[in-house]
């Protein structure tokens, strides 16, 4: 009987000890994971990530940068927090910096031979915080991305704080390309400027103008010379001032990676040209609204839909759609910055009495040009448009309103240059009038959960659910004055009065 | 006393001459001879054991001995006066108090030794109303135990809760051990567990309900031996082996099952498709234009079914008033204005009859030295929902072979083929056509004309997708004829063990199991509005799981104190893998290969993972009063650095054994048991490292890599469980009414929690071990045999109670809330200080005293993130009843259910797009309405007056439309009370007798039923308006889906018949 427990006891200890523990860290090593990542394909991720959230602006921000019109499902938005909106964009900025950052860190060890990839990992944080900043106002910015320090609960960043920081981090990187490019490749992974670091450096010092020029209102000695800086000197700060050089985010064409527009052509017809847009474009005799809109399938006439009605009636054909040219191709493009801008901002400069090179003539005339090549339309068109109703007049209206038509399908930018200008000021001042005569503004619209309490479209978005959950005592100490989620406290930048626009 | 009757038995013995006794055992079930049934002398050492015919014969029977003891397993023993030639008919003793229970390891055991509760369902039990799945089968026959199966598609999943919801992971179903060997439960299900996915059932359903001997749910501590995988609980599932008399029998079940849809949502028919088309918007916008006019102009008038026409476009039910003379434009009319009426029953003409059929046909042999079954089943199903099916092919054996005196083999194999010609899609998307039919529609959609033109071709041979829109949703038939859903699952698991018995009291087992199955499923669409240029998306999944075990068990007698012992090791070894091909964008509509794809995108998805184990197991019985048993078991696993011990211990007492004097005919049984265990719950591979991932497609030709969004953790432990319980049986008057009572709680800690962070500190997740969540609940079964009688009516109902409380008692330092479940903005959640699986979405600002706050425009003002109530039901009780009058027999269970809140994505749309019952009620689309007083008249509402500074009784107006639609942000106003009462099985049997069966010679048994399954809802809460069934479903199948409904397919009722014959 002994001999039995003997042979069990060892039989047992066979069976443990035989099949033992010492695989099970192979075993438990995921083998369709990765334990590490060359650079370019992290950055290609970043850039891919960017422009399915932000170049996916449709919903809420076309309305509200003046150029779309719902024609379907008017009533969807409410100017409630919906994250599948709001809530995506704002993730996407925080989990694509912690990609970027994963690559500062890591290239940490080697600042100089990996120059060009911590440089374009530098911009590109910067400009999808500005975005960001732009739409909620104060952020978590200095304390977050920092899960592994134990900051668990980020406390939020002043819009002027964040504001600064970007300014310093776009100066560094633009000094720092100033002195001399580095020697690292960006790599395939680059599918902005397929690894042209001459045109990163001008998207930088794109930027700092964006930058500058957003902030005029507040901070206008900072801004005049930093406008200054990067105009005045060309070969130290290239800015992207030939439409070749656009910042265009191209769509590869694949139904995972169809162009934005084009993939919600695919399977929707909500979305129609606005009135105020079509209006203008038409009574400008814009060559560009062959561009940018399609005539009514009902009679072959432009004809755009009001702003915010509660329910459509009537045929949608009567309205006019986007262009083939935005909406239609597979690999269409999602625009982060377009040379037009560096002119029209020439333009604001020089009509403010800065020292630019360019009179505001010139750099408007230049903008318009831009734009015209832009949206397919030859010089001659462009001149001939800027001999008629597109001649400068000396005026802000005429600048900010081709500033605006030249921003179509870059949402945030038309936003936020209405928010900073008034302009273009039809979104302010248009109104419908109902068949039972009832009037109403356009913007923010008859649907506008919140009645007639604003008269204007958003001034920012609404934070985005997860931090009302995750977050809420920090997010708590930087809603001070918001109304309504959307109205109330405005961007640090935008200077118009409380009493006309809330 | 017992020992001077001994002692005056071995006295006569020695002096008294003998005789000899003869006579036949027969079965008083169904008059056959009972075979191996042993007869022993009263007080004597003489005894025998009946032949093949039943009989036997004692030599030596001393004279003057009086009483022979007649005793067989299953059956009713019995003491007789000796007489010569005796006929003994035995009754079986399905009441009998030494009951033998399968416990964790397939180790069998004495009931009433056992120290949990635990709880088994038998075979008749399971199969009396032929319901179509085990998981089914099991529902509301075990106390704690709740199945809620998903819907009612064909071959649709089901959630099994064990004691309710404690733990925090998606997945936390019990654990299935098949013949002691465990199986997988997963269920395969596509999609995103969020919006939509298509169901391809739950892993135990592939085992062949008429297969099964028993089943035993192993509720809490009991399930100890089973150490890191336990702490969900265990369910036993014992199949049927040989026969338990000697001989060669043949069987045949079947059953036919018609299934009709029952429980439709309530849906208006007053208004049909378009928009402002009421009387309310004719009166307002009327222009003075007669209400045919305005209606034609304004409401709804069909040209192109894209917004070509007026509002054609629109797929609510917010247009004009039906069957009031107005002639309009609409799909079907051929460009002529035609009769404005509604279909009522167009939801359901689109349904059909489903069909079920089962059958089994099973052999079973017992012989010496063999013991055998084999069965081959087949199983066929369409569904209510046209054009879906499931079909069941298996076969399996279980055969038990004793090769000498020392050595005896087991082997025991299931085959099981699954396949599907096409399953339903389900959730919101254009391929459920739930969503076009029932959510989005027009309420006079003719579904005749639907049906007759879905395949219409243009003259160039291409589908004109004929329908009554031509965006956002595909003519229904369309869906179910082209957009096939495929699925096959083929399936083995099966075990071999070889036993070896050196001496009486010691047994050497060793066995090797395997579950395998490999899964294909292939989601095709030729043309909807989501995929207009086709899609289909092809995934082989492929599961083993590979259990050894290796098990030494003594038994021994010393005095009064029996003592178990068994050591074991197990090792497991499971490996998993994924692999998916997505395509979009066809070049050839409706071929669905690779190459006529512009993107395929390839997935691989792996797991591995592997456990050693060591238990041990201790029981000690003393004089059949007290028991005790203690278990350990030790694992290390892959997926966690540490290794894990799991002790437990129970106790059971049988006090009117101690105390014989208590033991009466009124107080027949007493036991009382106490429990405590520590058992664990594993995590899944590969969680306790960090690593990048990549997007499942290139962009422009680029690997794109990204860092884990999920912090992960090296130091990653199991969850753990302490439970504790009491319980009580009770038997009175002979065990005619029997209790059974637990009382228990857990305590679930380390909890593995991967946590929405704050999304702003670099990760969205972060996996932890934190939390706890503490449950107690009461279990109770009663059972009454209210008649009993041989010859007359028999009468058994029985009564299974349960109520469990979770409370969430931490998670995470700083965090107090965390996500389960999610759809539409609605999230469930754990928050602390609350139950598990609390519905947070965006409720209603009401004033201190309950009403709803209206602004001044008259639209409910609203808040977000808020608790609208909890998942969980507040108790449930099912009821049986089991009839028996001679060679009828016939059951019904009613099952019940109290609150569990449920947030219907079917009324949320339903409401607003004006098409449920309530949008059209009272006259409220002709008039101004007054909300609380015409509107959502269940609901007060108060308006802010700014010269009174109070809230005052709302007296705007507001009109039907703007109304549910303003509704529809506030997700509150979907959400209904998941009580119900329904009448869940029903049977009816006979049996036909012996003497006519004996006439036909081959026949030994027969039976016929008439079946009925999910018969009755006969009760829902008033909150659930449209009159859902509160089990149907949403999209996810595990802890994710609980308390949310997502277009769900209604629930059908099957009534058939069921036959048994054995040969």
């Amino acid at each position: 009987m002994k001999k039995i427990f003997q042979y069990i006891a060892v039989l047992l200890l066979i069976v443990i000890t035989g099949s033992c523990t010492d695989k099970f860290n192979e075993i438990n090593t995921d083998p369709d994971a990765y334990s590490t990542a060359p650079y370019t394909n992290i950055l290609c991720y970043c850039l891919q990530n960017t422009a399915m959230n932000w170049g996916d602006d449709l919903s809420d921000l076309s309305t509200w940068a003046g150029f779309i019109s719902k024609i379907q499902y008017p009533d969807n938005y409410h100017y409630i927090s919906t994250d599948n909106f709001f809530g995506n964009k704002w993730l996407c900025t925080y989990t694509t910096v912690s990609d970027l950052n994963d690559i500062m860190t890591r290239s940490q060890s080697d600042t100089i031979g990996n120059k060009n990839m911590r440089n374009v990992c530098k911009v590109w944080k910067c400009f999808l915080v500005m975005m960001t900043t732009d739409c909620y106002g104060d952020i978590p910015y200095s304390e977050a991305w920092k899960a592994t320090e134990g900051v668990l609960k980020t406390p939020y960043d002043s819009q002027k704080s964040v504001y600064m920081a970007i300014d310093s981090t776009l100066s560094a990187v633009a000094d720092s390309w100033a002195s001399g490019e580095g020697t690292d490749k960006l790599g395939p992974g680059d599918v902005m400027f397929s690894g042209s670091i001459k045109k990163w450096q001008r998207f930088c010092n794109s930027l700092r103008l964006r930058l500058a020029v957003r902030l005029v209102n507040v901070e206008p000695d900072k801004s005049k010379a930093t406008v200054e800086k990067i105009l005045n000197n060309s070969t130290t700060y290239p800015v992207i001032d030939n439409c070749d050089d656009n910042a265009y985010q191209r769509w590869d064409g694949t139904s995972t990676y169809y162009d934005r527009y084009y993939n919600d052509y695919l399977t929707r017809d909500d979305y129609g040209i606005s009135e105020i847009f079509m209006n203008y474009l038409v009574n400008q005799k814009d060559p560009r609204r062959t561009v940018i809109a399609k005539v009514a399938a009902s009679d072959g006439k432009y004809r755009g839909q009001y702003n915010g009605v509660n329910s459509i009636s009537g045929s949608i054909n009567q309205y006019s759609r986007m262009g083939a040219f935005y909406r239609e191709n597979p690999k269409g493009f999602s625009p982060y910055y377009k040379a037009c801008e560096t002119y029209f901002a020439e333009a604001e400069a020089a009509m403010r009495g800065w020292n630019v090179p360019l009179t505001a003539e010139e750099a408007y005339d230049k903008g318009v040009t831009c734009s015209m090549t832009d949206n397919g339309l030859s010089v001659d068109s462009a001149n001939v448009y800027l001999e008629n109703k597109g001649k400068f007049d000396g005026t802000y209206s005429r600048l900010y309103h081709e500033w605006w038509t030249s921003l179509f399908k870059e949402n945030i930018e038309a936003w936020s240059l209405y928010r900073r200008t008034g302009y273009p000021d039809e979104i302010h001042n248009s109104i419908v009038t109902y068949s039972d005569k009832k009037t109403v503004k356009q913007y923010p619209g008859e649907y506008c959960y919140y009645g007639t309490t604003h008269n204007d479209v958003p001034f920012r978005f609404p934070y985005p659910n997860n931090q009302e959950l995750y977050n809420a005592d920090n997010l708590k100490k930087v809603q001070n004055g918001i109304k309504d989620y959307c109205w109330g406290k405005k961007m640090y930048w935008d200077t118009r009065s409380d009493n006309e626009y809330y | 006393m017992l020992f001077l009757a001994y002692l005056f038995a071995c006295v006569c013995t020695a002096t008294a001459q003998t005789s000899k006794v003869d006579g036949v055992v027969i079965s008083a079930d169904d008059g056959q001879p009972i075979i191996g049934a042993s007869i022993t002398v009263k007080g004597e050492k003489v005894g025998a054991i009946t032949d093949i015919d039943g009989t036997f014969t004692l030599e030596n029977v001393p004279l003057g001995v009086k009483t022979l003891v007649v005793s067989f397993i299953g059956m009713k023993s019995k003491e007789l006066p000796i007489k010569s030639n005796m006929k003994i008919v035995l009754e079986s003793s399905q009441r009998m108090l030494n009951e033998v229970v399968v416990t964790a390891l397939g180790i069998s055991r004495d009931k009433k030794s056992i120290g949990n509760a635990m709880q088994t369902v038998k075979t008749d039990e399971l199969t009396a109303a032929a319901a179509p799945s085990i998981t089914s089968a099991l529902s509301g026959k075990v106390a704690g135990t709740q199945v809620n199966t998903f819907g009612g598609t064909v071959g649709a999943s089901a959630r099994i809760s064990i004691r309710g919801n404690s733990s925090l992971d998606n997945d936390q179903q019990p654990l299935i051990v098949v013949d002691g060997i465990p199986i997988s439960n997963s269920v395969n299900r596509s999609g995103d567990n969020t919006y939509g996915g298509v169901d391809y059932g739950s892993g135990i359903n592939d085992i062949n309900v008429e297969d099964i001997e028993s089943v035993t749910v192993l509720k809490g501590g009991a399930a100890a031996l089973y150490g890191m995988r336990a702490g969900n609980g265990v369910i036993l599932i014992t199949t049927k082996s040989g026969n338990k008399k000697k001989g060669t029998t043949v069987s045949y079940d079947g059953s036919l099952t018609v299934d009709y849809v029952v429980n439709l949502p309530k849906m208006q028919n007053l208004y049909g498709e378009g928009h402002d088309g009421d009387e309310y918007h004719w009166k307002q916008n009327s222009e003075g234009l007669t209400y045919q006019d305005y209606s034609s102009k304004y409401g709804f008038s069909y040209v192109d079914g894209k917004g070509g026409g007026v509002n054609d476009g629109y797929d609510e039910s917010w247009g004009p008033r039906m069957n009031n003379g107005l002639k309009l434009l609409q799909f079907d009319s051929n460009g002529v204005a035609a009769p404005w009426v509604s279909d009522k029953n167009n939801i359901m003409d689109f349904f059909q009859h489903g069909i079920t059929q089962n059958h089994t046909v099973s052999v079973a042999s017992t012989s010496d030295n063999v013991q055998v079954r084999a069965s081959l089943s087949y199983r066929k199903q369409t569904g209510t929902v046209p054009n879906t099916d499931e079909s069941r092919y298996g076969g399996s054996v279980n055969a038990t072979i004793k090769l000498n005196k020392q050595v005896s083999m087991n082997f025991d194999g299931n085959y099981t083929r699954t396949k599907s010609g096409n399953l339903l899609d389900q959730g919101y998307k254009d391929n459920n056509p739930m969503q076009g039919l029932i959510e989005w529609s027009g309420r006079q959609i003719n579904m005749k004309n639907l049906k007759k033109y879905w395949a219409q071709t243009d003259a160039a041979g291409n589908y004109t997708y004929y329908n009554w829109i031509h965006e956002y949703h595909t003519n229904p038939y369309f869906v179910m004829n082209k957009n096939l859903n495929t699925y096959q699952r083929d399936r083995f698991f099966g075990k071999s063990s070889l036993q070896y018995n050196p001496f009486s009291w010691l047994k050497v087992e060793g066995r090797m199991g395997v579950d395998y199955y490999n899964a294909e499923s292939k989601e095709c669409i030729y043309f909807d509005y989501d995929y207009p240029n086709g899609y289909f998306d092809q995934r082989i999944l492929s599961n083993t799981e590979f259990n050894t075990d290796l098990m030494v068990t003594a038994t021994k007698t010393f005095g009064n104190l029996n003592v178990v012992g068994i050591v074991g090791t197990n090792y497991r070894d499971n490996l998993w893998e994924d692999n998916e091909v997505e395509c979009s964008g066809l070049t050839i509509p409706g071929v669905y290969t690779v190459g006529n794809a512009t993107s395929p995108v390839y997935t691989m998805d792996h797991s591995h993972i592997r456990s050693n184990s060591v238990y041990g197991n201790l029981s000690l019985g003393w004089k059949g009063q007290l028991y005790m048993d203690a278990s350990a078991r030790n694992d290390w696993s892959s997926t966690i650095k540490k290794s894990f011990f799991y002790p437990s211990v129970s106790m059971s007492w049988l006090p009117l054994e101690s105390f014989k004097i208590l033991k009466s005919k009124t107080l027949s049984f007493f036991k009382l048991r106490a429990s405590y265990a520590d058992i664990g719950s594993a995590t899944s591979a590969y969680k306790n490292q960090n690593y990048y991932y990549a997007e499942k497609s290139t962009f422009n030709g680029v690997t794109q890599l990204y860092k884990s969004t999920t912090l992960n953790n090296p130091d990653l432990k199991p969850e753990n469980i302490h439970t504790w319980e009491v319980g009580s049986e009770i038997g009175l008057f002979e065990d005619r009414l029997h209790f059974d009572i637990a009382y228990y709680q857990k305590r679930t800690t380390d909890q593995i929690l991967n946590i929405t962070t704050s999304d702003v500190i670099g990760y969205s997740y972060m996996l932890v071990n934190a939390g706890q969540i503490n449950n107690k609940g009461v279990e109770l079964q009663f059972r009454g045999d209210i008649l009993r009688s041989e010859r007359g009516l028999n009468w058994t109902t029985t009564v299974n109670f349960s109520r469990d409380r979770s409370k969430v008692i931490a998670l995470y330092k700083g965090i107090d809330s965390y996500g389960m479940g999610w759809t539409w903005g609605i999230a469930t959640q754990a928050r602390v200080g609350s139950q598990w699986g609390d519905l947070v979405g965006t409720t209603y600002q009401r004033t201190t005293d309950g009403a709803i706050k209206l602004s001044s425009d008259g639209t409910p003002v609203t808040a977000s993130a808020q608790v609208m109530g909890n998942v969980n039901p507040d108790y449930l009780i099912s009821w049986l009843h089991d009839f028996r009058w001679r060679n009828w027999s016939g059951g019904l269970m009613l099952d019940f259910r109290k609150g569990g809140k449920i947030w219907s994505q079917t009324m949320m749309h339903t409401y607003v797009t004006g098409t449920a019952s309530i949008t059209a009620k009272n006259g409220i689309r002709t008039k101004a309405c007054v909300p609380g007083q015409d509107i959502s008249t269940n609901e007060r509402f108060e308006q802010y007056n700014s010269t009174t500074g109070k809230w005052e009784k709302a007296t705007c107006t507001v009109d039907a439309q703007n109304w549910y639609e303003s509704l529809f942000t506030a997700n509150e106003t979907y959400m209904f009370d998941g009580s119900f009462l329904k009448l869940r099985e029903m049977h009816l049997t006979y049996d036909f007798p012996k003497s006519i069966l004996s006439k036909t010679k081959y026949i030994s048994r027969a039976s016929i039923s008439l079946v009925g399954d999910n018969v009755a809802l006969l009760w829902v809460d008033r909150s659930n308006t449209l009159r859902l069934d509160p089990e149907c479903g949403g999209v996810s199948s595990d802890s994710r889906g609980v308390g949310l409904e997502q277009a769900s397919a209604p629930s059908s009722r099957s009534i058939g018949i069921k036959l048994n014959l054995t040969f």
